[in-house]
C-alpha cells in the first residue's frame, strides 16, 4: 500500500511537471478585441501622408518610428519597427512581457518592392 | 512520506524554473479586428503594385508576385488570405485581360467585354490570359467567378483591375471586392 502511495506520488509530481513544461513553451501569442495601443492607425497614418512606401523601400526603420511617434496614437508606450521583404528583415521585435504587433504591406515606392512594415509597441 | 517529497521537490523545480525563465518570454498581442484593415490595406496597394509593376516584372508578375507575398504575411498572423485578380489592359482595337488564382483550387472566371464572351480557366497559383474585342473609348466589362463578380464601364486607354479577396481567421470571414 506505501508503495502504491509512493507511486502516486511520484505520477502526479511528474504531471506537474509535464503539465508546466507544456504550458511554458506553449503558442505564446494572443489575439483581443481591441488592444490598447493603435499600431496600425499609426502606419496608416504615415502612409497616408504618401511616407511608408519609400521608408519601407529604402529600410529607413528609425524614419518610419519617429514619423509613427508623431501621429500620437503610440503616446505611453515603447515601439519598434521591423522592415521585411520576400528574402530578409531588417529590425526584430522587442524583449518585453507583452508586445502588440501591427503591420501594413507596401508593394514599393517607385518601383516594384513589395515588404511589410511590423510595429511593435510595448510597455517597460 | 518520499513521494510527497517528489511532488515539494516538482514543485521547487518549476518555481525556480518559472522565475528563471519567465522574463525571457514575451507573449506577441495580434488585433482581432485586423482583417478588415488587411482588406483595407490590399485595396490600396494592389492597384499600386499593378501601375509600379507594369513595366518591370510586368502585370502578371506584380500582381502574382505581390498576391503571393501578402498572402504570406497574412498567413504569419494567422490569417488565411485567397486571391483572384483580374487585369485589363489596353491594346489595339482590344483589350488584354490577364486572370490570376490564388483561391486554392482551379477557378473558371467568365469575361465578358461589350458582349464578346470569354471562359479563362485559370489553375492555382498561375495565371492565364486572353483578349477580346473593344472600340470606342469605354467598354462595358461583366467579370463573374465562383464567389461574386462585378460589372463596370472602363476606359478603354488605361489598364483597370478588379480583385476579389477573401481572408479568414478561424470562423471569421471577410470578403471585399476592389475596382481600379
Amino acid at each position: 500500500m506505501k508503495g502504491q502511495w509512493k507511486t502516486m506520488e511520484a505520477v502526479v509530481s511528474g504531471i506537474v511537471m509535464l503539465m508546466f513544461v507544456a504550458g511554458l513553451f506553449a503558442a505564446h501569442s494572443q489575439t483581443l478585441s481591441a488592444p490598447p495601443v493603435k499600431g496600425w492607425d499609426a502606419l496608416s497614418a504615415v502612409n497616408d501622408r504618401g511616407l511608408l512606401r519609400g521608408y519601407a523601400q529604402s529600410l529607413d526603420t528609425a524614419a518610419i518610428e519617429r514619423e509613427a511617434g508623431n501621429t500620437g496614437y503610440l503616446s505611453g508606450y515603447n515601439y519598434t519597427v521591423a522592415i521585411c521583404n520576400a528574402t530578409s528583415c531588417d529590425g526584430s521585435a522587442p524583449s518585453a512581457d507583452q508586445v502588440f504587433a501591427s503591420s501594413f504591406i507596401v508593394a514599393g515606392d517607385d518601383s516594384y518592392a513589395p515588404a511589410e512594415v511590423i510595429l511593435y509597441a510595448y510597455r517597460g | 512520506m518520499k513521494g510527497q517529497f517528489f511532488i515539494i521537490g516538482a514543485l521547487l523545480i518549476c518555481s525556480l524554473l518559472y522565475i528563471g525563465l519567465a522574463p525571457t518570454i514575451s507573449v506577441t498581442v495580434a488585433d482581432s479586428a485586423d482583417m478588415g484593415r488587411l482588406a483595407e490595406n490590399m485595396e490600396s496597394e494592389l492597384p499600386h503594385a499593378l501601375n509600379i509593376g507594369a513595366v518591370s516584372p510586368g502585370v502578371p508578375g506584380a500582381l502574382m508576385g505581390f498576391s503571393n507575398f501578402s498572402a504570406d504575411a497574412a498567413h504569419g498572423r494567422g490569417i488565411s488570405m485567397k486571391c483572384l485578380w483580374v487585369a485589363i489592359e489596353p491594346g489595339q482595337g482590344s483589350v488584354n485581360v490577364t486572370v490570376g488564382n490564388l483561391m486554392g483550387a482551379e477557378e473558371t472566371v467568365g469575361i465578358d467585354v461589350d458582349g464578346t464572351y470569354m471562359a479563362v480557366r485559370v489553375p492555382d497559383g498561375a495565371f492565364n490570359y486572353t483578349e477580346l474585342p473593344v472600340s470606342g473609348p469605354s467598354f462595358t466589362v461583366n467579370i463573374t467567378h465562383a464567389d461574386g463578380g462585378t460589372a463596370a464601364e472602363m476606359p478603354s486607354n488605361k489598364t483597370s483591375l478588379y480583385a476579389f479577396l477573401q481572408l479568414s481567421r478561424g470562423g471569421d470571414v471577410t470578403r471585399k471586392e476592389i475596382l481600379a
